[in-house]
């Protein structure tokens, strides 16, 4: 393992880190708005995501190696294509799932591990079809922000993650669409009543989701090569980030909260070695889940203990019966076996 | 031969993780999203302490397991509080954590992990080649399939599937949820510690790799493709995952990374696959051979007639439960006198809306009492609360004299009160036997240490629990339909095992959440024939019913809810003669 070193404190390397932690945040909050929104408003556990994000990465360089398209053609066919996939995940594995289940809730589970299944597959697909490395080329110039130095690259994929957020911030707050979205989310039975079809809500929130992970994927495939794994961090922060906001939550608040996830990481490299970065986010996420989970605890009935029988004025349990009757004979199963219906 | 070995080894170990998470996700359904994790605590303590500090190899896995046991009993004390969504969250932190831990600090090796560099043996018996561990893997797995068959296919097994089915539910027949998860979450991560351990002296490594969130991923499709709730179906589980790379390598001829990368797609597919198509997996939950042979025989002894009861709901069951009820020996204790439930003042709010105000009533023994009220009046909140489904905002309950405000469920259920529920609420995926049997009180094979050190009293309490399920069936009229799943059954014969369930608890004081709504006039006399005869035998009985008709035919006493409180009481014949509880009740006059 390398050695730990210690970024020094100063106020230059101050102002670097907090930009390099801006972009690297925004990047999270695409994600986690995208992701969010998946698990927020369809209770899809789209584990998948993580995938599909790499998937539109490779597409995206992949078609501009091959056909030599420029940067936003390349990243729209990339998201289209990622955004058919993860709707098909939806229309034709989640959701008869969770039709066969019978509750959102209860097919959580069913839901997760084939959603494990469709990444665990996509990501050794990408494995196959791409072993060597394929690139997304932006026209890259330097920038310098007073002490701060950035690429054209990183800010405007910081520029486009904020507006691309607000934007469905605001279709979510201020739309009809966004009205009847929030209405499936709190009670898609009910909504169904005001001619709102949930079916058709949850792809809405597929394909803006996943969009917003096709714009994130292809930026960063243009700052450093992709990989099939690059979205299992990713998908990890966002879930930290969706989930201590909250489901109620608007987008541009996830979207707040992972970007000072990135801010944290990268300011974390003042006290601790860049290796424990990600441990940082899980920490978060473990400490907050561990803290729901001792409140949720009932320590005062915890402490009251199994009350023991005949300490109050009931009997302990006994066969209501006079006598417990013999186990029945093979005989007498055999003729109740039998016997049915006739 | 070597390579062979070395496979048949790893089926073997992924079979202990395999069978290790079956419990936890398979028999009890607590989303454990991080089965692999736990065997780190294995695998590192085996390669740490017997490489660093030269441990003898049984100590270091006793070690490690326990290390896995005790990591297993702190995270899962709180978290088995949370709903199924914050658990799944919950284990993935604690996997990708114990990762990060594995993978950042150097003592544990960074992400190459630790070498194994000592020579391992086990009682003079070397563990460092592939056909040197295959004995011991070999032994360890089938003492662990055997443990976890008896465990799954034994009443404690039951009552996990109830879990499963409905925690709940379970809560309110009087068997403590929360300890038998606990207890699960606790044998998993020391079933997986010794997975690791086992897996590390195989390999002579221990790294995140083979403990990672891609390593649980597999651990999980193991239990899915192999059969949810079915140890044997890990076995093949097993054998998939781990024979797909071999498969593709030197059957397919592909280069090995290439074989990997297909052994993933493969068993991405699958597991997707499986979950869509055949969520039970290759084997499915009670797919045994004896299973099978019994079946046959079934099949053999009953010639070409149906092998399962048709579903009527017709006269011949009705004559079935009158006879049943006649045989009824009834004895036990002689009606209690007096105020047997005592509820004072007891309140609930939710946000700013009180379900429950104030209210005040009693339960006398031996009698029916109604409890009645438009809908949204608060009736079944009032159950929820009685029972400890819900904890009291104000108030106090006594029962029999004893205050049982704040106990759990299912300590107010083994004092001898216990519910039914609107919606009936059965054990899906169980026989209808079965779902009686969990009302059972007091059973041997329920708790883990008689299950394994008193087997033949584990035998005759289960014979015993069996006997009485039977009658109780026979009693609602359902005995003939013992062995077909609850699922199968119409909502009236659903109503009549729920009512079954609860009476093999034996409580004295039942709840009964609107017995009679939903179901056929031709199941409904047969519902009120079995709550009549319930109070001919001494037992309390409450009831929230909506039909008057069935109030007025069951009920000593009534109580009138509105908005959270009692407003009225007495008689139905006076209750609706009232006018205004007429225009309360039936919103305009009746």
């Amino acid at each position: 393992m390398a050695a730990e070193v210690l970024t020094p404190l100063t106020t230059t390397n101050f102002a670097q880190l907090t930009a390099n932690g801006v972009v690297t945040g925004s990047s999270y909050a695409l994600v986690a708005v995208g992701f969010g929104m998946i698990i927020h408003i369809a209770h899809r556990f789209h584990i998948a995501y993580a995938a599909i994000y790499a998937l539109m990465a490779f597409l995206a360089a992949q078609i501009q190696t091959t056909y030599g398209w420029p940067f936003v053609p390349a990243l729209i066919v990339a998201t289209v294509i990622g955004v058919i996939i993860a709707v098909g995940s939806e229309r034709l594995v989640y959701s008869p799932l969770v039709r066969r289940v019978g509750d959102r809730d209860r097919a959580l589970f069913p839901v997760f591990v084939a959603s494990l299944g469709l990444s665990t597959a996509i990501e050794a697909l990408i494995n196959i079809i791409w072993p060597n490395p394929v690139t997304t080329t932006f026209g890259v110039s330097a920038i310098k922000l007073g002490p701060v130095h950035m690429t054209s690259l990183t800010v405007t994929s910081v520029i486009t993650t904020w507006v691309a957020i607000l934007l469905v911030a605001a279709v979510i707050r201020w739309t009809k669409l966004g009205r009847m979205i929030r209405a499936v989310r709190v009670n898609p039975s009910l909504s169904v009543d005001f001619g709102i079809k949930p079916s058709s809500m949850y792809m809405i929130v597929f394909a803006i989701g996943t969009s917003l992970g096709g714009i994130g994927a292809v930026f960063l495939a243009a700052q450093s090569a992709p990989e099939s794994d690059m979205g299992e961090n990713l998908v990890l922060y966002a879930i930290t980030a969706a989930f201590i906001a909250g489901a109620a939550s608007s987008p541009w608040v996830i979207g707040v909260l992972a970007l000072a996830m990135g801010l944290i990481q990268s300011w974390s490299t003042f006290f601790i070695s860049s290796t424990w970065s990600s441990f940082v986010i899980f920490a978060i996420l473990l400490i907050f889940v561990m803290t729901k989970a001792i409140r949720a605890v009932n320590w005062g009935r915890l402490a009251r203990g199994r009350p023991k029988y005949g300490s109050g004025l009931v009997k302990p349990a006994e066969p209501a019966l006079a006598q417990p009757s013999p186990e029945p004979s093979a005989q007498e199963s055999q003729q109740r076996e039998s016997g049915v219906g006739q | 031969m070597l390579e062979t070995v070395s496979y048949i080894d790893q089926i073997l170990i992924y079979l202990v993780f395999g069978l290790a998470a079956n419990l936890i996700l398979g028999y009890t359904g607590v989303l454990q999203a991080a089965p692999a994790a736990f065997g780190a605590f294995g695998g590192y303590a085996v390669v740490y302490l017997t490489s660093t500090h030269h441990w003898p190899w049984i100590l270091a896995v006793i070690v490690g397991v326990a290390m896995a046991l005790v990591a297993g009993f702190l995270i899962g004390l709180p978290a088995l509080y949370l709903s199924s969504l914050w658990v799944l969250l919950l284990t993935l932190a604690v996997g990708l954590v114990i990762d990060s831990i594995l993978s950042g600090v150097q003592t544990f090796g960074g992400d190459n992990g630790l070498q194994q560099s000592s020579s391992l043996d086990l009682f003079g018996f070397q563990l460092n080649e592939p056909t040197q561990v295959l004995p011991l893997a070999a032994v360890v797995a089938v003492i662990v399939l055997a443990v976890c068959w008896r465990i799954g296919e034994s009443p404690y097994g039951r009552v996990l599937r109830g879990i499963r089915a409905d925690d709940s539910a379970v809560y309110a027949l009087g068997k403590n949820v929360y300890t038998y998860k606990l207890s699960m979450f606790v044998v998993t991560a020391g079933l997986s510690g010794l997975g690791g351990a086992l897996l590390a002296t195989l390999t002579n490594v221990a790294s995140p790799t083979e403990f990672n969130y891609t390593a649980s991923v597999e651990i999980i499709a193991i239990v899915i493709i192999g059969g949810v709730g079915n140890p044997f179906g890990t076995v093949i589980g097993s054998a998939i995952v781990v024979l797909l790379v071999p498969f593709f390598q030197d059957v397919i001829q592909v280069t090995p990374q290439t074989a990997a990368n297909i052994q993933l797609i493969g068993y991405g597919l699958v597991l997707a696959l499986v979950v869509l198509f055949r969520p039970s997996g290759a084997l499915p939950e009670g797919f045994t051979i004896s299973s099978v042979r019994s079946a046959l025989s079934r099949r053999l002894s009953s010639g070409k007639q149906a092998k399962t009861p048709p579903i009527s709901e017709g006269a011949a069951e009705r004559r079935r439960a009158r006879q049943a009820a006649r045989n009824l020996e009834r004895v036990g204790d002689p009606a209690p006198q007096g105020v047997v439930l005592d509820v004072r003042d007891v309140s609930k709010a939710f946000g700013g809306i009180k379900a429950v105000n104030e209210l005040s009533m009693q339960l006398q023994g031996g009698k029916i009492t109604a409890l009645i009220g438009a809908n949204g009046a608060g009736k079944t909140t009032v159950f929820n609360l009685l029972t400890g489904a819900l904890s009291l905002d104000g108030g106090e309950v006594y029962l029999n004299g004893q205050n049982i405000s704040g106990l759990r469920p299912d300590q107010i259920a083994n004092l001898g009160m216990v519910r039914t529920f609107q919606d009936v609420r059965l054990f899906h995926g169980m026989t209808v036997l079965d779902n009686v049997l969990m009302g059972v009180p007091d059973q041997a094979g329920e708790h883990l240490v008689p299950l394994f050190v008193r087997i033949g009293k584990t035998r005759a309490r289960e014979r015993e629990a069996q006997a009485i399920a039977r009658r109780w069936l026979e009693f609602v009229g359902l005995e003939d339909f013992a062995d077909v799943r609850v699922e199968a059954l119409g909502y009236g014969q659903q109503k009549l095992v729920s009512l079954a369930r609860i009476l093999a608890t034996d409580a004295r004081v039942l709840l009964l959440d609107e017995p009679a709504s939903g179901i056929d006039y031709q199941f409904l006399d047969e519902m009120l024939d079995v709550i009549s005869q319930l109070r001919d035998e001494g037992r309390t009985v409450c009831i929230v019913e909506h039909n008057l008709d069935v109030v007025g035919r069951l009920a000593d006493h009534v109580y009138f809810m509105e908005v959270g409180k009692v407003t009225a009481e007495g008689n139905i014949t006076d209750l609706t003669s009232d006018e205004r509880l007429a225009e309360v009740y039936f919103g305009g006059g009746s």
